[in-house]
């Protein structure tokens, strides 16, 4: 199962984000902890790093080349986003202590995993994410 | 009244059956010749003697899913005053598909109880 082009981009965009996006939370929270009160650390970046999340979920994944592979590309991106999502948690936990908290640690793969598995449930009859009453009119 | 009934009886079994087989009467109006998306429906019209009148965006979105599955593939041509027109045709795995489509499916109407059904047919 070769990842396409854009699954790659994706991943490595999200991985990139992910770590500058705990990186500056940590900050954000550290001054926001000195000074009494939230700043834009906190406030804005979950935003700007949820929309890169959605926009280039959006952007690679429909420019995506389909015919190219045969498994199902949504699933695929699921599992990228997962992957990521728990290097993401790692580098977290490893760099910075306040985010060594177990039960983040140890929910966040479980919930992660029931999320690809109600995907994969709900389109394992599916052919490249495609259902066959659509494919086959 | 009984003839209306029986007409949407007719339609409504139709409707169902003929679920599934655009697709068909698309690979076989593609099969051997390129064509655009207005010749396919004419072709598919043609073939079904109207029975299939498909709407071209319906056939653009049909033709876009066969070919992320594999099953066609387009050539492009110069468009006479706008975009390059696309010409679809029938992929290699498409065809086989096609065929072994035909064989499990179409060749059942071959069957000696549907040629006499439809002679009495003829007949009435």
């Amino acid at each position: 199962m070769k990842p396409t082009r854009n699954l790659v981009i994706f991943s490595i965009l999200n991985l990139c984000t992910t770590i500058l996006f705990v990186t500056f939370l940590d900050k954000g929270i550290l001054i926001a902890e000195a000074e009494d009160a939230p700043n834009t650390y906190v406030t804005v970046l979950p935003l700007l790093y949820a929309m890169t999340w959605f926009i280039s979920g959006l952007v690679l994944g429909k420019t995506d080349n389909g015919r190219k592979r045969r498994y199902n590309l949504g699933l695929a991106y699921h599992l990228a986003s997962i992957i990521v999502t728990m290097l993401g948690i790692l580098f977290a936990a490893v760099v910075f202590a306040r985010f060594r908290e177990w039960q983040f640690i140890v929910f966040s793969p479980i919930v992660m995993g029931i999320s690809l598995v109600a995907h994969w449930l709900g389109t394992r009859d599916e052919t490249k994410g495609i259902e066959k009453e659509k494919a086959f009119k | 009244m009984k003839h209306s009934y029986e007409e949407k009886l007719l339609n409504n079994w139709e409707d169902v059956f003929r679920q599934g087989l655009l697709t068909f009467w698309v690979f076989v109006t593609i099969k051997t010749d390129s064509l655009s998306v207005s010749e396919i429906k004419k072709g598919v019209n043609n073939l079904t003697d109207g029975m299939y009148n498909p709407t071209e965006q319906s056939l653009y979105r049909l033709l876009r899913k066969h070919y992320e599955l594999e099953l066609v593939d387009y050539t492009e041509s110069p468009g006479r005053s706008g975009p390059n027109k696309k010409l679809y045709h029938l992929s290699p795995l498409g065809m086989q598909i096609l065929v072994r489509f035909s064989r499990r499916n179409i060749c059942l109407f071959h069957q000696k109880e549907v040629k006499l059904l439809l002679k009495k047919g003829d007949k009435k």
